[in-house]
């Protein structure tokens, strides 16, 4: 457990937290755990601080140990909406892909493989300057900026421009359908050890339609090779039957065109696109090294 | 039953989907209709905002609290007052479960206890209005239910509401979270279950418009409203529709829920609970007009 104060302002927390672990976390969660479990989770640790005036409100922090820096990212990246907060006192908020958002008494960071939420009951101006102090403990000393590197590979064509703050880093097929629905199950083979990052693409007519990008790394090039099938097989069950070239194709869709393109153990596919062309060039864009983020 | 896809949903086909799925007995016996085939429904949904019902600090005004139920079982049953409408929904010797929303922007307390309230002062006994929240057991032991959900958004299953409320009585809630999430209303077709709701009562004095999990308060608000009928689809269309209105008006722009709570719209067409199609529904407003959003 990391060290924070045991006083903040007006409240105190108690001695020790408590631990929750993935057998227990839908006992503290009914109904949430699915999205930490759907990254790699360690554990979390909860502590609740309370003031002797109880009309302050109480601020509860939720401390999550997570597998990597990009499991912390991800659960951040579920929503980049929020005022961008800088935990180094000294420093500037990050333009793109903030450390820390906060919002409405909610303050969400991420800090080296740290992901947590520090929640005032009551928002005022005093319970929002002990948030964002508790912030800054739990971050003190951590790495607040490291980005997936997977995110690089969001490329796209000239004149298309990805979308950073609708950029969703996942694992799981419940998180990819949170920010885009595909399909109720997994069609895409996704696991704790598959990376995937999604993004809406804006198009280069203003007013156009916008296109969905998702980039995949499997862990091998076997697993991409069969992820593709399968997904061709439940989303697109016309290439199924086509001849050809297994790797790469696209076909008309009720919202426009898809695509897709596996190379070696990457597949990225393309949906919602305003034409062949346009679907084509998106999912090429990353190895011809199109515009990134 | 093969997945369920985006291009299903954008093509409207949801019907043909589960047409060849193949549904428990009970459940395809309780199926009345399907699809575009099915026969006509209409359903009345009541709509009691006050705005004085939450002050500043979100704190509830139980005075008013009170005045907006009467108001919406009145309007809900055609009975002038209060009592006599309570009556006419339930019977001095019904055990009348209470069913809130437990977690993540639960029902709120008062609510439950003013419709506690009401039902004693139309001459139910205490003892026979129980927490019918949980397992199986609990609403068997029921002659009479109240669905009393939280109007909000939910990450897995796009809305969270009065579909989503009987999910613990199922033998495996999770697999609802999952490919099956469409399927929630078979929760209300089980044995011990079926035909026991018959007043469903939605708190919407502040729904959460986000899917969460966990509630954030950027998408919190005094909504300051009651929403009932005997309809469940035809309740969580309704709410559907404001928590829709909601996001666009936060964001600007269309911002659909994802996933699509394909379960109010399975609910209708493949189970035949109720309806969940607008123009079926007869919505019956009183009270607080501003930002209704429907």
């Amino acid at each position: 457990m990391i060290d924070l104060p045991k006083q903040a302002g007006p409240w105190a927390r108690p001695e020790n937290p408590r631990r929750i672990t993935a057998a227990t976390i839908f006992d503290y969660m009914d109904g949430g755990g699915e999205l930490y479990l759907a990254y790699r989770f360690g554990h979390l640790d909860v502590l609740e601080y309370k003031a002797a005036d109880a009309s302050l409100g109480t601020i509860l922090v939720e401390v999550y140990q997570m597998g990597s820096s990009d499991d912390a990212f991800g659960l951040l990246s579920t929503d980049w909406g929020g005022e961008p907060v800088a935990l180094d006192p000294a420093g500037q908020p990050q333009a793109r892909f903030p450390e820390a958002l906060y919002g409405g008494g909610l303050l969400r960071l991420r800090a080296g493989d740290l992901y947590a939420r520090v929640l005032a009951s009551r928002e005022s101006p005093a319970s929002r300057e002990q948030v964002l102090a508790l912030g800054r403990a739990i971050a003190k000393g951590r790495r607040g900026d490291a980005v997936p590197e997977l995110v690089s590979q969001v490329r796209a064509p000239a004149g298309w421009s990805p979308r950073p703050d609708r950029l969703v880093f996942f694992r799981s097929h419940l998180v990819l359908n949170s920010a885009y629905f595909l399909a109720a199950g997994d069609v895409l083979g996704l696991g704790p050890d598959v990376e995937g990052v999604t993004t809406e693409c804006r198009p280069p007519r203003p007013g156009g339609r916008a296109a969905r990008l998702i980039v995949l790394r499997y862990p091998t090039v076997d697993r991409a090779a069969v992820a593709l099938r399968a997904f061709r097989e439940a989303y697109l069950p016309e290439t199924a039957k086509a001849a050809g070239v297994e790797d790469e194709g696209s076909a008309p869709i009720e919202e426009g065109w898809a695509a897709y393109r596996r190379d070696g153990a990457m597949l990225t596919i393309a949906l919602d696109a305003p034409a062949r062309d346009a679907a084509r060039a998106l999912v090429e864009a990353p190895g011809r090294g199109g515009a990134g983020l | 039953m093969r997945n369920i896809t985006r291009r299903d949903f954008v093509r409207g086909t949801l019907g043909s989907v589960v047409a060849g799925s193949a549904l428990t007995p009970a459940v395809a016996a309780a199926a009345c209709g399907t699809g575009a085939q099915r026969p006509p429904r209409s359903a009345r949904v009541v709509l009691v905002r006050d705005e004085a019902v939450l002050n500043a600090a979100h704190d509830v005004d139980i005075a008013c609290l009170d005045r907006m139920l009467a108001e919406t079982v009145t309007r809900m049953t055609g009975q002038k007052a209060s009592r006599a409408a309570w009556q006419s929904l339930f019977k001095p010797t019904d055990i009348v479960g209470l069913v809130t929303t437990p977690h993540l922007n639960p029902t709120h307390q008062e609510l439950a206890d003013a419709v506690v309230k009401a039902l004693v002062d139309a001459g139910i006994p205490r003892g026979q209005i129980v927490n019918a929240q949980g397992r199986i057991d609990k609403p068997r032991a029921c002659t009479a239910l109240i669905a009393l959900p939280a109007l909000k958004a939910h990450w897995l299953t796009g809305l969270g509401t009065v579909m989503k409320l009987y999910i613990t009585y199922s033998d495996s809630p999770a697999r609802y979270h999952n490919e099956h999430n469409a399927d929630l209303a078979e929760t209300w077709l089980l044995p011990g279950v079926k035909d026991k709701t018959r007043l469903v009562l939605v708190d919407a004095l502040r729904p959460l418009c986000d899917k969460g999990p966990q509630p954030d308060p950027r998408y919190l608000w005094d909504y300051k409203g009651l929403i009932a009928s005997t309809d469940p689809v035809a309740a969580d269309a309704v709410g559907l529709q404001i928590i829709t209105a909601k996001r666009k008006a936060l964001r600007g722009e269309d911002w659909p829920l994802s996933p699509p709570p394909l379960c109010v719209q399975m609910a209708d067409e493949k189970f035949g609970l109720g309806t969940s199609r607008m123009s079926e529904i007869e919505l019956v407003r009183a009270g607080w007009t501003a930002q209704a959003l429907i």
